[in-house]
């Protein structure tokens, strides 16, 4: 009996084994339709399910009060700051982080560190002895008062780019927390070395023109999804700020014009009665802009300098920062923008280098961007926004921004010259949207802002000319996906990783938006979406899962599929067509029919009758023509009876589509037909859920097909068209262009 | 490629020590084809205008303006002057010279044809690919292939020129 049962379990055994070396190895869900559970945080009571804010939503305010002083002479800014922290959080604050950007051009500064370098085959004498000879720039923050305002002093630690102040005594939610900082720092040629912030020398006439911005230490963010935000400056990832209200005393030489963000409170102190006088009348004009420094009177200023000082008095209500431009040189012209009733102005400060290119468009096109914003977003709710012209870069602050887009020395510009400085104007105006009130972390996700933007950018650039080169299209971002996979990284990755940041940030986000609302949602479901999560998070600080879940909430589309593919991935779009089958229509039994009634034991005169697709060689005594087919005639007349009948298809197709890219993507197929006519069918993208490889599709038509094109517009961001086409085309673009050429010779 | 004309701004185009560029990113597009019927290799290259004027002012000692109404007459033969100084290529472990066939602007990218000659069969190609890295650090040439039904690319840049690719 043991023995036996010994056998039997070795029995057993045996077999438990042959039956696991059989059983196939599972998988877990690998669908490209799979919810995004697993990717995104999970809700809670300050970030919802629905993608609003929850109700437990809280965030930090932070007021600043600023005495600052502009020193011409020796390029130095000094300040004063009274900073009030109100603690909003439920949680208790042991310290405080306050972000030193300018430490990012201090000498031990470990920026240039990281840098990897590469031996350039020229250098100028001026590139040489930066880099291998002159001692590096002496920036930086000089703190020096960090104090409570009775005067006792606050300890603090400073980590390179970021400040720790040690809390006295713990700071409970709800309560506020007053301290001063008093710091000085050298400014820097922002022309040469390429920082945000900063100076240009004009050689000609001896005067700089002031772009300063992210000059006072100012609170990190704290919030229930990072905590403190206190990554690193190193100077790609930009910023993630609290909301609050300035009051800012600015000094500077009394023959400068200066703007800043905030409404100005002493107008008549540091503004000439002409210029009141025309500030005033530029209130009402609508249509065009109104000189309220001209160029002649710029000249004339620039010719000498004032020793004496006058101080520009700004208030600023619910702004996240705060930035202002300088210079003796300034024109600055102004008009009045309507935004559903509410007059805002727009200016715009520009030497006269800018001119003539300047005066013409600026103003115009930060009128026009401040429009077309407010309609997919909110209205715009500050009182202004200026456009500042800068050498070679753009830059944006709240209600204030640097732009580039300088005419030649004789004053002739040409259309690229124009056209960068319409789109850049539009993209930096913008940022007023995003992220200076839709106020996502910088620091954490460039795309949030940079690619939002770039995407309202491209709508507004093409209303102000539908020809306008966005190079945010669908088509655009083609060459950058269908690149060398080593040097992509997904969207969603933080911006200092990633290798190319400008298709990454900017330019992806921006098609796929694009390609979300004309080829997938549509406009009206995407534009309502859209402004809802505008208005949502206005003010406030969203971060991705808000945007994503708010999009599907408000629109009613699941769109897991398009934001793990687009967003998560650097999968491609590749759709082809891979072979399209023409069908007989006959009422008699096919080869396949056969067979299987044949397996199945039933003999041919019993098979049931009916309509069989088939593309067996037609056989004697078949009906040529589907009209020929009595049973599908008699059924259509019975049906049909003392009704319209519709057309009987002459021709029934099956296409073969094929999906060598990993995107999942609709099918836009444009068919043309033996007469020319063409027609379109777009098949969803869910066409993919069940095979991620390979569909197929049969359809009839009266008339033959000719050809079968797939995305003829470049809506999908295909990466390689060459396969969209049936029949294969047999002259590709470069065999057309060659004979082109030829006979151009 | 790209992007328009537009740099976006710094707040983007933040890189701590580039040159301006009036785009978000240096970039070109080589995309090589090999037509065994016409026994061919299929050249187009892709460049930003912008990029391609500083490049040529770079190396050239009369500064141009590329694609405006300023553009010099001889512009040609100044391009063709420019891709032979900066691409080669070896077929099958041989040198080949290629035939300028023209360019085109479009939009603001110049892009030029070229074809490489008498290539009865494709087993290697090396390419070696200098355009613009002279000039931009941060050039990265993409350079894409396709021959006998498959797709391989290599991205060159500034320390890496060359690249052998198998077919
Ligand atoms: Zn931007």
């Amino acid at each position: 009996m043991k023995k036996i049962s010994f056998a039997f379990l070795v029995l057993l055994c045996t077999a438990s084994q042959l039956i696991l070396a059989q059983t196939q190895k599972g998988h877990t869900n690998t669908n490209k339709f799979k919810q995004l559970k697993d990717e995104f945080a999970t809700p809670n009571s300050q970030h919802s399910a629905s993608g609003a804010p929850g109700t437990h939503y809280t965030q930090q305010q932070v007021d600043y009060d600023m005495d600052i002083v502009l020193d011409d002479t020796r390029q130095r800014l000094s300040g004063f700051e009274k900073i009030t922290y109100h603690n909003n959080s439920e949680d208790t604050l042991e310290y405080l982080w306050l972000q030193l950007d300018q430490n990012k051009l201090a000498k031990d500064s470990k920026s240039p560190d990281i840098e990897i370098d590469t031996v350039d085959p020229l250098y100028t004498p001026a590139t040489f002895a930066k880099k291998f000879i002159e001692a590096p720039f002496d920036g930086g923050f000089n703190i020096e008062a960090v104090q409570q305002s009775n005067g006792n002093e606050l300890s603090y630690t400073i980590n390179r780019t970021m400040m720790r102040i040690d809390l006295p005594k713990p700071l409970a939610s709800g309560k506020t927390f007053k301290f001063e900082i008093k710091w000085w720092y050298n400014i820097i040629d922002h022309t040469i070395d390429r920082t945000r912030s900063g100076y240009e020398h004009f050689e000609e006439d001896g005067n700089k023109l002031y772009v300063i911005a992210q000059f006072f230490p100012r609170l990190a963010v704290y919030d229930n999804v990072e905590g403190w935000q206190n990554m690193q400056f190193w100077g790609r990832s930009e910023f993630a700020l609290e909301f609050g209200d300035y009051k800012v005393k600015i000094t500077t030489p009394k023959d400068h014009v200066l703007n800043a963000t905030g409404v100005l409170t002493n107008p008549k102190e540091v503004l000439t009665k002409t210029q009141l006088k025309r500030l005033n009348a530029s209130k009402n004009s609508f249509d065009k802009p109104v000189m309220i420094v001209t160029q002649e009177e710029a000249e004339v200023a620039e010719k000498s300098t004032s020793k004496e000082t006058k101080t520009w008095h700004f208030n600023a209500k619910n702004v996240r920062d705060y930035a202002f431009a300088s210079s003796r040189k300034f024109i600055w012209d102004a008009m009045a923008v309507d935004i559903n009733g509410t007059a805002v102005m727009a200016y715009s400060l520009y030497p006269k280098e800018g001119n003539p290119l300047w005066e013409k468009y600026s103003t115009r096109v930060v009128a026009h961007t401040l429009k077309e914003y407010s309609k997919y977003t909110f209205d715009y709710p500050y009182h202004k926004a200026i456009s500042v012209h800068s050498k070679n870069q753009g830059m944006e602050y709240p209600q204030i921004c640097w732009n580039y887009g300088r005419p030649r020395k004789d004053g002739t510009y040409s259309d690229r010259t124009r056209d960068a400085m319409i789109g850049v104007i539009t993209h930096e105006i913008g940022h007023n949207f995003f992220p200076m009130i839709v106020n996502s972390d910088e620091r954490q996700w460039t795309w949030m802002d940079e690619g939002l933007n770039s995407f309202i950018e491209t709508l507004t650039e093409l209303a102000f000319d539908k020809d306008f080169n966005t190079g945010n299209l669908p088509k655009d971002i083609v060459p950058y996906m269908g690149g060398d996979q080593s040097n992509i990284a997904p969207i969603m990755t933080q911006g200092d990783q990633v290798y190319q940041f400008g298709p990454n940030a900017y330019t992806k986000p921006a098609a796929g938006l694009y390609l979300l609302r004309e080829t997938i949602l549509g406009q009206k479901l995407f534009d309502y979406a859209f402004r809802t999560y505008s208005r949502r998070w206005m003010f406030k600080h969203p971060t991705p899962e808000d945007f994503f879940r708010t999009m599907e909430d408000a629109s009613g589309a699941d769109l897991d599929w398009f934001w793990r593919g687009w967003f998560y991935t650097t999968d491609v779009c590749d759709i082809a067509v891979k072979e399209v089958n023409q069908f007989r229509v006959t009422d008699k039994p096919t080869k396949r029919i056969l067979s299987m009634a044949k397996e199945l034991g039933v003999p041919a005169e019993r098979i049931r009758p009916g309509l069989f697709l088939t593309t067996d060689e037609i056989s004697e005594g078949e009906p040529e023509k589907i009209e020929d087919i009595q049973l599908l005639t008699s059924y259509l007349e019975k049906k049909y009876k003392n009704k319209i009948a519709p057309e009987i298809p002459s021709y029934v197709y099956e296409i073969v589509f094929e999906k060598p890219g990993g995107l999942v993507m609709p099918i836009i197929a444009e068919i043309t037909y033996e007469d020319g006519r063409k027609k379109r069918k777009t098949y969803p993208a869910q066409i993919w859920q069940k095979n991620d490889r390979e569909v197929r599709k049969i359809i009839s038509s009266t008339k033959a097909i000719k050809s079968i094109l797939i995305d003829p517009d470049l809506e999908t961001a295909d990466v390689d068209t060459t396969n969209n086409s049936w029949p294969t085309l047999k002259k590709s673009v470069f065999d057309l262009k060659k004979e082109g050429f030829k006979t151009q010779q | 490629m790209h992007t328009s004309i537009k740099l976006v701004g710094l707040g983007l185009f933040f890189s701590l020590s580039v040159a301006f560029s009036n785009h978000k990113y240096y970039m070109s597009l080589m995309q090589i084809d090999y037509v065994q019927e016409q026994q061919a290799l299929q050249v187009t290259v892709r460049i930003f205008v912008d990029d391609l004027q500083t490049a040529l002012n770079a190396v050239g000692t009369a500064a141009v303006e590329i694609a405006t109404d300023r553009e010099p007459l001889e512009i040609e033969k100044r391009y063709r002057a420019y891709l032979n100084e900066q691409l080669s290529f070896e077929v099958n472990n041989r040198k080949k010279n290629f035939v300028y066939l023209g360019k085109e602007y479009e939009e603001n990218q110049v892009v030029f044809y070229l074809e490489i000659q008498e290539i009865d069969s494709l087993q290697s190609l090396r390419i070696k690919n200098t355009l613009l890295t002279h000039a931009l650090n941060e050039q990265e040439n993409i350079v894409k292939t396709k021959a006998y039904g498959k797709n391989k690319s290599v991205v060159l840049t500034k320390n890496k020129s060359k690249s052998l690719i198998y077919f």
